[in-house]
Parts: structure tokens; sequence; C-alpha cells
């Protein structure tokens, strides 16, 4: 073919992409792209055992104007158990390409893919009975290339086998069985030039011949193709490695599975040239890609028949139980209420969703018969069908939720409805899913993860044959970031200087890595998607198995809502596992052998609103309870749900909340846009009744009314468009979105006026209607999702207000907020409820609930002195721990809070004890064990029995957790933990030996279930530091109280009793680091808030710009702190400190014992490692970060070494 | 079949195939192009330099006329070089 000719027609038929996972280099979405630019207007993506780049394809396909053939290269087993027989060399097994002919082919294809992932773990391998089923569904191509057992048995010379193979095909395939040739221009024997020839490797040139002569005799058509697996020639280094990395292997000669780099994406002309004499092959491939263009419709909404009823039935369904459900709820529904559920109802019937609703009924019915609590969460709040049964517990008519928010008949999409389920339990709902609805209609969805910095240069260097030690020194150094960054990343990192590796070596190494970033690596299961479908799904997705055994979609998410399947959110709330734990100590309920035992249900408790008798539940709840929003408002609010944080304490203080509508605004208002836009003054303003409450005219009074004039909603956005132009809620909705951008802003605009002119309002009205609603509209919240979140908020600050213990335990065991454990148990202590520490014989994995005597609890808190002053009559005030005070003639002190929530009718009080799995050290089966083989009679059955090394024992001393078995304190056990410590070592050090008697006092025997342990003896720093190492939490006594002395020398004032002090008057505060935020602000500026807990509650201090170059340092790095401000006052509760300086505490302690306090306090901004105070003894003093654990003189210790802010996220 | 891998120095090509060559003082002129194959070196061997490329020899299998007789010739190309590497006389 000379430079002028035109060349053939061609299609590339067999193309790896990137979700090849490493092998090949193209991203599906690329494919389309470089197809057009060679000037074809077919191509086909052929990924490796698996469908996962289908939609990106397709969707790419469609936008480059490029028809596209899906398919896939799958292994093969057509003989069953001879993967290799065909061929021989016993490497991978034979392949075979499939091709999608039409809708039926691609349904079959999802099959087979899921078929041949289904065998034993491992390779996908399509089985013969796959095989069979996969011809016989019809609609496939079966495409044999050079690795097919066809194309081996050729390469052999074994002609006769290969055309006997051939027929096998033929006759499963007939007409749509298709030869492919390939020209890699791979020469006889393979290497010629560099290393070893391959005496069985015939050369391409042999191979076509061959293939022809067979497809010639048997009447096969016979197509060119590439085996495409990356772009350009130059990508083949990236194919290389990829594939490298995938078999575990290092680059070599053998383990790159090629001698050339022809399998590039080449044009017509390229790909004519490698078939001179035949450019008939090349218009057959064009022929066989026209055949198998998919008419493949994305964005086409699939409601699945769930329940398998038909549609009418299915109606009469939703409507009987939706108006059961609404009796059940509302007793007698008012006639609105009965007209927005037939609208409701119409609108699912017209997309014929009734089956949706119906199943996620039964799911959320489901979950909930398996004790696990569940919230529906998002717009599907706004549905009163979702309340009807039970999906939602929020009224949408009671808290004017906007039914189109959630499901608009003018938009194309299906209604997401998500839950919210307990964290802990959420692979328990999956069961519960696939239970009701069996494997073939589930399937969760998937999730890609993909080569990032750190693994991707662990897998190329070990790809490259480095060191593994040099190659794990570079990925340590690197940040968690994008392998493409990596390079910049290199020189802002002087520590890669220090690699062996040379710059060359090291250089390729980085060029390789930015080359395969983000590429997939593997499928994982969604963190939440579930795929809701009929018996049609596995016909429309390819699954694979989990890890754990879950059916995971090869589509993510995105491909998922493309693809138009009905997917459900499971999201896990630690929340709710709190408040789970909290309910089944309430109600004495296990339901793991290793939760805690239940020493102390609750009986049906009068004092708990609503709680006649039986166990309490969430559903015993009612909104608006006064003695809950007295407590939200004290905003004490540390463990509630949405509004724990120090910015929403904050809000709390100043909005004053006493309804659960008051909880939806702030929630909506707590959000960046509104804080940004300070929507948050106006509407705590009018709320208060300071500032008139003004709407722009009276039609708009309905929507406004709740929100005093502001918008705050989404909803109300709608209602005020509605108002204006008078159309539906549905158009409304549609016309908010539109508002987002300046164009729809125009558009939206040019409506309104038309219509409210034509409607007779007034023009400038209009104007400043439409002003507000489009400066709002981007910050509105929706307030279905608002109201969601509401219900568990209440909720939580329902139980807190009531069931403090029980509550607490189950914030303890499940962390679901921000603040850390050791915070938790403080604020336990704030309501006069002590903590126990672990004890090996009475613990549960984990906190419970239990009572002690009045004695033991004033023993806890502290108390003691201050009991026996009142006693003699005499002022208890000054033996009173910080923060409480004895209210005059009362039998008992208040806690800092002024809330006791600890002591009972009797006298008695709740505590709340620890679980052993607070202790860091004991793995989940230690803990287990130790439950399963106690009670111990002493430390040496313990040894023998618990299954609990030297260190885990070392740590359960530490924790406390021996404190009972051992007798600490008692006169025949060890007087304090120390003693003890050194008992544990010298008995694990010789578990072989049973010292005889009387070697250790311990040794005797010690009665159980003695929990008169007597008065804790004074906690020393080094016990407290040791508990703090065990298990982050300071249990004997707070860390700030060691500085006492020194904070009154400064003259600290106690967060209790902040609200005190004058505004403007200058104050210092103190205390532990428990959250440091920086939020946005309307002015841009950088602001600061730090939280400090003292022992007698949190204060706050806000750092504003010009204070940071002074405090920024301090505030960020030290954990102990004290700051110095102006105290300012903003609403009705709420002090904070306007910071202008702060200090590391610990620096101040060794200051003030070295008699340099003055100089410490002069310090700004960062301070020299070394105070430098005292220049008569330098050597002393050193920086305090240096040894995390020391104490000077045996004095305070510091925070937690993992820092205050060590908790676990949600 | 003889192996020689000597240097020519001469080579004449149309676009990518040779055409004529000089050997040993003769020039031998392509009669036929039996073969062309690619064949690439391990390019993660190499050491020196962050840039990855990939070397890639061309082998070309030509029947050849020359003075002395002629037969079927294997040269190879690596980058701009030549190389006669066998001879089937």
């Amino acid at each position: 073919m000379g430079a002028g000719e035109v060349p053939p027609r061609f299609a590339h038929l067999r193309v790896g992409s990137t979700f090849s996972l490493r092998d090949a280099t193209i991203p599906p979405e690329r494919l389309p792209e470089l197809a057009a630019a060679a000037g074809m207007d077919h191509v086909a993506l052929t990924d490796r055992d698996g469908l996962a780049g289908t939609v990106r394809f397709v969707r790419a396909a469609a936008r480059a104007g490029v028809a596209p053939v899906v398919g896939v290269d799958l292994a093969v087993d057509r003989e069953r158990r001879t993967p290799s027989a065909a061929g021989g060399d016993g490497a991978e097994p034979a392949r075979a390409t499939l091709l999608a002919r039409d809708a039926r082919g691609y349904a079959a294809l999802c099959r087979a893919v899921t078929r041949a992932h289904g065998g034993p773990r491992g390779a996908a391998v399509l089985d013969p009975d796959g095989l069979d089923e996969l011809a016989g569904a019809g609609g496939v191509v079966a495409l044999l290339g050079a690795d097919s057992a066809v194309g081996r048995l050729l390469a052999h010379g074994r002609l006769d086998a290969a055309a006997v193979e051939l027929d096998h095909w033929r006759g499963r395939f007939g007409g749509d069985t298709v030869l492919g040739v390939r020209n890699h221009r791979v020469a006889p024997g393979g290497r010629r030039v560099h290393g070893r020839a391959d005496p069985h490797e015939p050369g391409d040139d042999v191979r076509i011949a061959r293939t022809l002569a067979l497809a010639r005799r048997s009447g096969t058509t016979a197509v060119a193709v590439n085996d495409v697996r990356y772009a350009t020639a130059e990508d083949v280094v990236v194919a290389d490695v990829l594939r490298c990395m995938r078999l575990g292997v290092p680059l070599g000669p053998r383990h790159v599975g090629r001698t050339t780099s022809a399998a590039w994406f080449t044009d017509p002309a390229a790909q004519a040239r490698r078939f001179r004499e035949r450019p008939d092959l090349l218009t057959a491939a064009a022929d066989l890609a026209e055949r198998c263009a998919l008419p493949f419709t994305l964005g086409e909404v699939h409601a699945p028949r769930l329940t398998g009823r038909s549609p009418s039935q299915a109606a009469a369904a939703l409507t009987a139980r939706t108006r059961a459900g609404l009796v059940r709820r509302l007793g007698d529904p008012a006639d609105p209420v009965l007209a927005r559920l037939d609208h409701e109802l119409a609108a699912i019937d017209t997309e014929g969703l009734h089956d949706l609703f119906l199943a996620v009924a039964d799911v959320v019915a489901d979950v909930r018969a398996a004790g696990i609590l569940v919230a529906c969460r998002g717009s599907a709040a706004g549905s009163l069908v979702c309340f009807a049964l039970g999906i939602s517990d929020v009224d949408p008519v009671a808290n004017g939720l906007a039914f189109e928010r959630f499901m608009n008949p003018y938009r194309d999409e299906l209604p997401d409805i998500d839950l919210d389920v307990e964290s802990h339990r959420r692979e328990d709902v999956y069961d519960l899913v696939i239970a009701r609805y069996g494997e073939h209609r589930v399937a969760t969805v998937g999730m890609y993860e993909t080569l990032q910095a750190r693994s991707a240069v662990r897998g190329v260097g070990a790809a490259l044959g480095l060191p593994p030690e040099e190659v794990d020194h570079v990925a340590r150094q690197l940040p968690h970031l994008r392998a493409r960054d990596v390079r910049r990343a290199l020189d802002r990192l002087p520590e890669l200087a220090g690699s062996r590796l040379d710059t060359d070596r090291l250089g390729t190494l980085l060029d390789l890595v930015a080359r395969v970033d983000g590429m997939p690596r593997h499928l994982a299961m969604h963190p939440c998607g579930i795929l809701l479908g009929d018996d049609t799904l596995l016909g429309r997705t390819p699954v694979q198995r989990s890890a754990h055994g879950y059916p995971v979609s090869q589509f993510d998410k995105d491909d998922v809502a493309a693809l138009g399947l009905l997917k459900l959110d499971v999201l896990g709330v630690r929340m709710l596992s709190a408040m789970r734990h909290c309910l089944d100590l309430v109600n004495g309920v296990t339901r793991q052998p290793d939760e805690p035992r239940t020493p102390t249900r609750r009986a049906a408790d009068a004092a708990v609103p609503g709680w006649q008798d039986g166990p309490f539940t969430l559903d015993l709840v009612a909104h608006d309870d006064p003695a809950t929003y007295d407590l939200i408002r004290s905003t004490h609010s540390v463990g509630m749900f949405q509004i724990e944080s120090p910015g929403q304490r904050e809000l709390l203080g100043r909005l004053q909340p006493d309804r659960f509508g008051d909880l939806i605004a702030e929630i909506s208002l707590f959000r960046p846009g509104p804080m940004r836009a300070d929507m948050i003054t106006p509407y705590v303003a009018r709320r208060h009744g300071e500032d008139e409450v003004r709407v722009a005219h009276p039609s708009l009074a309905p929507v406004l009314a709740e929100t005093f004039g502001v918008i705050v909603y989404h909803e109300q956005v709608m209602g005020v468009l509605s108002a204006l132009t008078g159309c539906d809620a549905s158009e409304a909705d549609l016309l908010r979105r539109r508002l987002g951008d300046a164009d729809g802003q125009r558009l939206v605009h040019r409506l309104v006026r038309e219509r409210a002119a034509e409607r007779g309002l007034d023009r400038d009205v209009v104007e400043e209607v439409f002003a507000d609603v489009a400066s709002f509209a981007a910050f509105g919240f929706c307030k279905a999702h608002a109201a969601a979140f509401a219900v568990p908020t209440e909720r939580s600050a329902f139980l807190k207000a009531h069931l403090l213990p029980e509550f607490m335990a189950g914030l303890i065991a499940h962390d679901p907020g921000m603040y850390p454990r050791r915070l938790l148990v403080e604020e336990c202590r704030l309501f006069g409820v002590p903590v126990l520490a672990p004890d090996v014989e009475r613990s549960g994995r984990d906190p419970d609930v239990t009572v002690v005597t009045a004695d033991e609890g004033d023993a806890r808190l502290g108390l003691v002195a201050a009991r026996a002053a009142h006693l003699r009559g005499e002022d208890p005030h000054p033996h009173l721990p910080a923060g409480w005070s004895w209210p005059d003639g009362a039998d008992d002190p208040l806690p800092p809070t002024g809330r006791d929530a600890g002591r009972r009718p009797d006298g008695t009080r709740w505590a709340v004890r620890l679980g052993l799995g607070v202790v860091a050290e004991l793995g989940a089966q230690d803990v287990a064990r130790l439950l399963a083989e106690r009670p111990f009679a002493d430390l040496f059955a313990l040894r023998d029995r618990g299954g609990v090394a030297r260190d885990g024992a070392l740590a359960l001393v530490d924790a406390g957790a021996l404190d009972g078995l051992a007798g600490v304190g008692r006169p025949d056990g060890p007087p304090d933990r120390r003693t003890l410590r050194l008992l544990v070592e010298e008995h694990w050090s010789s578990s072989r030996r049973r010292p005889t008697v009387g070697t250790a006092q311990v040794a005797l025997p010690l009665p159980l279930g003695s929990s008169e342990v007597g008065l804790p003896p004074q906690p020393s720093a080094a016990r407290v530091r040791a508990e703090l190492r065990a298990t982050g939490v300071d249990l004997s006594a707070h860390v700030v109280g060691f500085y006492a002395p020194l904070l009154a020398a400064l003259g600290v004032v106690d967060a209790s009793r902040l609200r005190e002090v004058p505004s403007g008057r200058r104050v210092r505060v103190a205390g532990i680091r428990v959250a440091l935020q920086s939020p946005p602000q309307r002015s841009g500026e950088r602001v600061l808030f730090l939280t400090l807990d003292d022992r007698t509650g949190q204060s706050q201090v806000t750092f504003f710009t010009r204070a940071l170059a002074d405090c920024a340092w301090v505030v960020r790095t030290a954990e102990l702190v004290v700051a110095e401000g102006v105290v300012a006052r903003r609403g009705r509760r709420g002090a904070t400190v306007v910071g202008r300086r702060a200090w590391d505490l610990t620096r101040l302690w060794r200051a003030w014992q070295d008699g340099a306090l003055p100089a410490a306090l002069a310090e700004r901004g960062t301070p020299a490692p070394h105070v430098v105070a005292d220049r008569s003894s330098p050597g002393r003093w050193r920086d305090v970060r240096s040894d995390p654990t020391r104490s000077p003189n045996g004095g305070p210790v510091r925070g937690p070494s993992g820092g205050p802010s060590g908790g676990r996220g949600r | 079949m003889k192996r020689y891998r000597e240097v020519l120095d001469e080579v004449e090509v149309d676009g990518d195939a040779p055409v004529a060559f000089r050997w040993r003082g003769l020039r031998h002129e392509v009669v036929q192009v039996l073969g062309h194959w690619h064949e690439d070196a391990g390019w993660w061997r190499r050491s020196g330099g962050a840039v990855l490329t990939v070397e890639r020899s061309d082998l070309w299998r030509v029947e050849v006329r020359a003075p002395s007789g002629g037969g079927i010739h294997e040269l190879v190309r690596r980058g701009d070089g030549w190389r006669l590497d066998r001879v089937w006389d």
C-alpha cells in the first residue's frame, strides 16, 4: 500500500483498559477519543475478567460519536479441569473474547462474568457449563485470538487438534465464532537479538498463516485485531510494570509476556501495513464491530419489581399499608393529611415505584425486628408515605416538609432512600436484605481502590527489583497524596535525598509511579450502597464476591446511577450503636456473650417521661420534652448527635431551642453557607423578639413565618417561588435547582417577573423577594434532611437528660462524636456519675452501668472531705472538688453542671464501669478469652488461664483492671499498682514455676465479689500517667488537678465559673485541649476556636487573626494550655474568652518550679526548644516535647500522649 | 546458516525497508522482503536517565542479489545503526 492510498475500514475488537486491573493502561473513557482520532467509527472494550469500564466507555463513546462494542476477555476452561492442556505451556489458562451482539448478549455476558468469578477464590475462569449457558443465551460473538486454545494449538503446530477445538466452539457459537489474527511482528523464536530464543515461538507470520488456513478450511470468519493494551508504543513500559505488579514478579524478559511493543492503539494505516496482503481482514473487523454495535441505553430509570407483586397488586398493598400506618401514627388523620397521602400515592403510581416503598418498608421492619436501630436520612423524610410505612420518623405535614424535594416527576431519576443503621451491625443489615430478596436480586455497590502514591511506590519498586527496605523508606516518606504529585513532593522532601537509591533509579521509580497514578487496583465493596433489583439484576451488572463473601457489583456508584439501578444506601452511624448500647443497658438485654452482663437493669422509671412499663424504647421519646430542652439550652450537649461541637454549643447558647423545630433550624443554620452569610444573627435576634419579623409580602407569611422571615430551607425557597409564580411544588423544585448558576438565575428571574406581573404582584416587592431567594438559594438546606437528622439529635438529648449513665456508657463504647474518650469520662463526672476502672472480674468488653454505695460514690467523686465537713455542720465548700457547689440546705452537693444524674433515690449512686476493651494493649480475642475464662481466683489463675501476655497483664494493672483481683490497697494486697506491677512482672516472667505459697502475698486466694475495695488511695501522678498510657483516660484524677497550685498562682478561672465573670474582664483559663476548629468566617478572617477542659467543664477561647502570631503555635501544639483574654458574651448562656495570649501549661510549670515564671509568661510565638530563662542551670531545662511521659519532680503529668483529640472519628 | 553480527555502514532504505547495502565491499541489492519483525531490549535493565524509552530493534529478512551470488540475509537495525546478523547461502 503506497502513501496515497486510503487505508481500509477498521475497528479494534480486542482492547483492554485500566479496568483490566493492572494489565492495560488506557482509561476506558479515553478509548472512544482514540478511536475517533484514528478515524474509526466503532471500537470495542474487552477488559480482562470484567465489564467494569462499560458505563464510562459507553458514555464517552456517545460524546465522541463512536459506536461502542462491549465485550469481555475471559479465561475459559472448555474441557473442565484442563486449563492449559491446549497450550501445553502451563502458564495461564486459554482465553476468549466474548462480544455482546445485542442486549440479550450483554445480559449473558454479565451472567458469564459473575459465574467466572464465582468459582474457588482466585482467578476468574468460565467453566464448561457456564460457556454452554452463555452460548445458549444467544447474542454473543466468540472471538478467538492468539491466546485462545485454538491459537495456542496452532502456534504449536498441532493443526488437527486446533481444528477439533475450533469445531467445539463452532458447535456452540455457530457463525458467531470468529478467529482473530494479530501481527505484533514477533520474529520466529521470539527473542533473537536480546536474550534467548524460544523454540516454541513460531513467529507472527506463521501464526497468521496457520490461522488463516484454518479459517479458510473451516469456513470461519477471520478478523484482524491488535490485542491493544496501551495507547502508544512508549506506554508499553507502564503496561509491563502493571503486569508484573499483578503477577507479583520482577520485570524480566519472561515476565512481561511480550517481545515487541506493537500492542498499541494502531490506526487503520498502521494496521494495514501489518496486513499488507490481506486488507480484507481489517474490513472484516469493521464489519463485525458494526454487527456488534450495542444499542446501550443509559440514563433510563429501571424500577425493579422487588416484591414480585403485579403493579396493581403493589399499588393496592401500598395504599392499604400507608393508610393503616397513618392511623397507627396519628390516630385519626386530618383531611389535609389524607389529601397529601393521595397526592404522594398518585405520584408513586405514575412512576410505578410502589415496589420500592414496600421493599424499603420491609427492610426497615426486618432491621427493627433484628433489634437494630434504624433511621431514615435525607429527603425521604419529606414523604408522608415513608412516615406512614415506618421508614422515617418525622411527620412531614406537621413539619412542613416537601414531598417534591424527594421525588419529583419532572426529574428522571430514582428517589434516594438512605438508611442509617448501627455502625457495628451494618453487615447484619446486608444479611437481612439478602435473606429477604435473595442473592440474585441484591448486590453491594462496587468501589475501586486505586493505585495511590504509597502503594504505587511499593508495587513499582518491587517490579523494578529495588531493595524492599529502600522502597519502603521512600514510601514512608511520602505523605498520602496522589501519585502524580510525588515528583513535586520529592523536591520538598529532603528526607528522600538520604535514600540510598541513586537519582536515576529514584527518578525511574517516581516517573512510573506518576504514570500509574489513580489506576484502579482492585474491586472493593462500597461502604454503604446496596443494589436492589429483581430477577433481571444479574443481567444488568456482573457481580463478584467480597473478601467477606458479599456480592459486589463491578459497577461503582456513578455507573449504577447511570444504569438506572435502584440503590439503597445503608450508612453505619456510631451514634445509633451508642443509643442501642444505652437501651440494652437500661433494659438489661445482652446481645453478645462478651457484652456486659446486666446487673443494673432499670425498672420502668416514672421519672422518665413516657415510660410506663415494659422495656424502654426510642418510640417512647416524645417531641419537645421540657427536661430534654432544658439540658440542650444549658449547652452541656457533649454526646448529643449533631449538636455537640464547640461551634454548635455556642449556637445552642444563642438560639436557646425549646422545641423540635428549633433543632431543625439549628442543624440547618450550622453549616458553612449560613455561617459565612451570617444568617444566624438575624435569625437569633428575631427568634428572641429583639428584632422585628419582616416578611416582604403577606402572601409569603405562611411560608416564612416558622423562621421569622429568614429563608433557611430549600422548602421555603420552593414555597416562595411558588407563591410568586403560582407554580406547583414540583416545578418550584426545578426552578430552585436552576438558581445554582448565573444563567439559571437569569432565566428564573425573568420567569418570576413575568408570572408575578400576570398575578398582579407589586414589581418592587417581587424584585426584593427574588433577590432574597436568589442569595439564599445557595445556602438553604433541605429541611427534610435537617428534620431527619434532628430525630436522633432529640432522642440522644432525651437519653442524656433522663438516662445519662447508660447513655454515656454507650458513647464511651462507640465513640460516635468528635471528642476523645477521656472527655466523655469527664462528662460523666460533671454530672455526678463516677466512672470506675475496668475490672477483669466484672467488666464486659464494653462499658456498663453499675450501682455504688453512697460512700464509694463520694470517694470516687472526691466528696468525702466535703461530706464530713457538712455533717460536722461546717462549710463544705473549701473541701469540694473544683466546680462543685453545695446549695444551702441541700443534703448533697451539686456537680459542676448543676445537674446530678448519678444520685439515686436511696442515696446510692449510678456509676459507669469501663469495659476491658478500653485497654489498648488487649485485642478483641484477648478480651473474649478473659471473659470466657473468668472468674480467676488469683493472679496465678489469670496468668495460667487468662491467655494474656506480660505486656497485656501490665496494661491491665495500669488500667486498674486488677485492683480488685489483687486487692490493691487492701490489707492483704499490694499497697499500690506500682507494687502490683512488680508482682506481675515477676509472675509472668516465671510462668513455668509456680511459686510456693508465701513468696507472694497476692498468692492468697481472694474473696470474689467484694466490691468494698475501701477508699481509693490518693491518686499519684504516676498512676494517672499509667492510666492514660493504658486506656487513654485519666481515670482516677483529672490531669489538670495536678497543676492546681500553679493555676491558683496564675489566677486561672474555672470553666464552670466563667459565666459569672462580667464581660470585658481580663481572665485566664486553662485545661486540656479537647477541640480546635477553624470554621469559615464571613470576613474571610482566619479564626481559631479552642476548647479547653479543666475538670469543671469546658471553656471556649477564640483567637482572632491579630492574636495568632503570638498564640497559634502553642494552641496547635500544646496539649495543656493556659489562655489569657477578655470575656465576651454572645447570647444568653455563652461566655467565651477572646484570646490574646496562650502558654503551654507544662512549660509554665517547669518555669514555676524553677522560679522563672515571669520569663516564661513573657514568651510569645514559637518558643526556642530550650527554655533559656534560667541561665544559671541551663542543663536542667529540656524541651517538654522531648519526653512526653516525663514529669518534673514527680508532680504534674501531661495530657494523653496521643493528644486529647486522639479519639476515633465517626 | 552463518552468523556474522557485522556492522553495515552503507544501507539504502525506502521508508523503513532496506533496498540495498554494502557488505565486505560488495553491493547487495534487496530483491524481496521475506520478513519484518520487531524486538525490544529490556528497558528495565538500563540505568542512566529517568526518561523511559523502549529501544526497539527491527529485523529484516531479505532475499538479496550480489556480485558474489546472493541468498537470504538477515539485517538488524537498532536506532540508526545497521548490522548483518545471519546469512543463508
